[in-house]
């Protein structure tokens, strides 16, 4: 088989330019060719006291060193973080910008579809932005024509087809706009994480006309966050990480050691947190009375033993806190974990079997989270000490005090009969089901 | 896509709005009419033995496909951000389907003259056959600055507020309102440094067959287009790359 993509080291630069953010305006080319001529540099007050004044701007490799050969026909992803380069990849690939260095060799048509709807203009009817999204995406008018009945059924507004795209629901804004796509008919098509539009049965549909668009010997360049979409569609897979390349391999490879990098980086993202440590007086805490406890510190570990804030769906997990009874009590102090969604809204809250009044010491509670009861996403654990005999009855309250994320392992739910998707919803219970023939 | 670029401006130019696609007639007009008032009767500047408001549309009529040809090709790029930075295709499409659709106002203001110059019982001699050589020397001259402008207005934005205020000055330093023999001889040279002054003047030449008119101007105004249009396409091109990255 031929070679359709040929890339060889390939390297793209950015220059940011720290001081004034959008364009640069001709007064400080100007002033700066000016300081280059008399030898001076120009201090600005602002820049006072800055180590690196002359350089307001940075050098950003955002692809560095990256050769690669795709065959005819071959289904690729390009998997990576955020800001790993995939985004400017496709854009050297689809021709919008040039590479710093390197070189690239396509053989055949491309069409790129890195949004949807580009071109779409608002004043214009439905009809009008097809022919024109077309056009800009590189289709002929007569192709246009001869598929235009086909786009609009796909994308089922049909009774507003002659009505100012402005006036749609966004959600029929997208539909329309992918339909233009999903007819297109390139030898290589470059897809940016576009399938997440619409609702769910529009999902599905643009997922099986994606498969059938990359079924028939079609080159494919996929971008996508979703590893199960990846596995689904594509081959093999491009693994890039802060502008490099760090494997071109079979996906299953390849989505295995993204997910396990993505795993141990967590400390730097963010939202995770896996522990937490309880200081008074320092740490901010929604409620705190240490009259007769102290919370001491909290965490969340996974399947084996270890701190962890990346937790895989089809793992337990535990959840525990650590407090000092600082005396020995004749009511109850009940731990409690109020889980919360990404959003902020109480998932649920759980609490131990039994309670008693207890002895003075350090007391360890542990929560265990069964699997699948939390599908993939971002939650947090407020953990809540209290005792509901007392006037006052909360010790301590400590808001967001752990942060994780839950997410797929390929192949790990074996209950998806095909679907390549995400599940959506905060939870994914494994309840017992029966399907049988009456 | 060239076509469709040009189909979308024009069919989104008089959307919701009352009177529609008579604005290309009205705007050229209403301006005809204040001139005529500021320039003919207010100042009572010679006319040469002609309408006053013919003199003015004639002058009009380039200097607005001119002024308007260059304003909007040098913002074509800058409107048109979104999709350079996410489809490729031959960047000169952008500004070149702006200029066509200039083209198409200006030919709709034709037929307004004609229609004036039979209101006035004008009829033009044989040098009307110049008239599209000077559409021409206009398109090529706007489109030649449009591309510089256009070009640099992605780097520095400041040729977003440059291009408009030149514009303004330049219906005065134009023989837009007025004929160009108030201006004194000794000045001359220096007056027609300015294309638009040749260009002006070669449309009143062959639209109302005026007698004289000063070559060695029109001369320059050629020599000055086709010198801004190479220049201007050498320069885009050498930018294209990196729109993209800057815009």
């Amino acid at each position: 088989m031929s070679i359709a993509i040929d890339v060889e080291s390939l390297s793209k630069r950015y220059v940011i330019s720290h001081l004034n953010k959008g364009a640069q305006s001709i007064r400080e080319v100007i002033g700066g060719y000016f300081s280059k001529l008399t030898g001076t540099e120009n201090h600005s007050p602002i820049d006072e006291g800055e180590p690196n004044v002359n350089s307001s701007t940075e050098e950003f490799w955002a692809l560095k060193d990256i050769s690669f050969k795709v065959l005819e026909g071959e289904r690729i992803a390009v998997i990576g973080g955020n800001g790993a380069g995939k985004s400017t990849l496709l854009k050297i690939l689809s021709r919008i910008t040039e590479p710093t260095a390197g070189q690239v060799s396509i053989r055949g048509k491309v069409a790129s579809l890195l949004e949807v709807g580009t071109g779409f203009h608002p004043e214009l009817s439905g009809r009008e932005n097809i022919y024109l999204n077309g056009a800009i995406l590189g289709m002929p008018r007569r192709e246009i024509q001869r598929k235009f009945d086909q786009i609009v059924e796909f994308s089922g507004v049909e009774k507003f087809i002659d009505t100012p795209v402005k006036f749609y629901s966004s959600g029929m804004y997208v539909r329309l706009a992918f339909s233009v796509s999903a007819w297109l008919d390139p030898d290589i098509l470059i897809v940016d994480e576009v399938l997440s539009v619409g609702d769910q049965a529009f999902q599905k549909k643009c997922a099986e006309r994606m498969k059938e668009l990359t079924g028939d010997g079609r080159t494919v360049i996929f971008v996508s966050h979703s590893m199960a979409t990846v596995k689904s569609m594509c081959e093999r897979a491009l693994y890039l990480k802060n502008g490099r390349l760090i494997s071109f391999s079979p996906v299953e490879e390849a989505a295995t050691e993204y997910v396990r990098t993505v795993m141990t980086e967590t400390e730097q993202r963010k939202w995770h947190c896996e522990h937490f440590e309880y200081i008074p007086g320092v740490t901010e805490v929604y409620h705190e009375n240490n009259e007769y406890i102290k919370c001491i510190e909290g965490w969340i570990e996974n399947s084996e033993g270890v701190k962890a804030s990346m937790l895989p769906i089809h793992k337990a997990f535990k959840v525990v806190v650590r407090y000092r009874l600082l005396k020995s009590v004749d009511f109850r102090v009940v731990p409690t974990f109020h889980f919360y969604t990404e959003d902020g809204g109480r998932f649920f809250v759980s609490y131990p079997e039994k309670s008693a009044p207890q002895l003075a010491g350090v007391y360890v509670a542990v929560c265990e989270v069964p699997e699948f009861l939390v599908n993939i996403g971002r939650f947090s654990v407020c953990p809540v000490l209290s005792s509901f005999e007392l006037t006052d009855p909360v010790h301590f309250s400590l808001p967001n005090a752990l942060r994780f994320e839950m997410m797929e392992v390929p192949n790990s739910d074996d209950r998806r009969h095909g679907w390549s998707g995400d599940v959506p919803g905060p939870t994914r219970p494994r309840l017992k089901w029966s399907v049988s023939i009456e | 896509m060239f076509f469709f670029l040009a189909w979308r401006d024009i069919l989104v130019r008089y959307k919701q709005t009352v009177v529609g696609a008579s604005w290309v007639l009205i705007r050229p007009l209403l301006t005809m009419l204040v001139f005529t008032v500021v320039f003919g009767r207010i100042a009572n500047l010679p006319s040469n033995n002609m309408p006053y408001s013919l003199l003015v549309f004639t002058g009009l009529l380039p200097w607005s496909f001119f002024s308007s040809a260059l304003s909007d090709c040098s913002n074509s790029l800058v409107s048109n951000a979104h999709l350079l930075s996410k489809v490729y295709f031959p960047r000169l499409i952008v500004p070149a389907s702006t200029l066509l659709v200039c083209i198409v106002d200006f030919a709709i203001s034709c037929s307004l003259l004609v229609a004036l110059l039979f209101w006035y019982g004008y009829f033009p001699t044989w040098k009307i056959l110049f008239f599209p050589m000077f559409t021409m020397l206009t398109a090529v001259c706007a489109f030649g600055l449009g591309l510089w402008a256009a070009a640099l207005t992605v780097r520095y934005r400041d040729f977003r507020h440059l291009v408009p205020f030149f514009l303004q000055l330049g219906v005065y330093a134009s023989p837009v309102g007025y004929a160009t023999n108030l201006i004194p001889e000794k000045w001359r040279v220096i007056y027609y440094l300015n294309p638009m002054v040749g260009i002006i003047d070669g449309f009143r030449w062959s639209i109302l067959g005026e007698k004289d008119i000063y070559w060695t101007g029109v001369l320059f105004a050629v020599c000055f287009s086709m010198l801004v249009l190479v220049t201007g396409l050498r320069f885009f091109r050498k930018s294209e790359a990196t729109f993209a990255d800057v815009i």
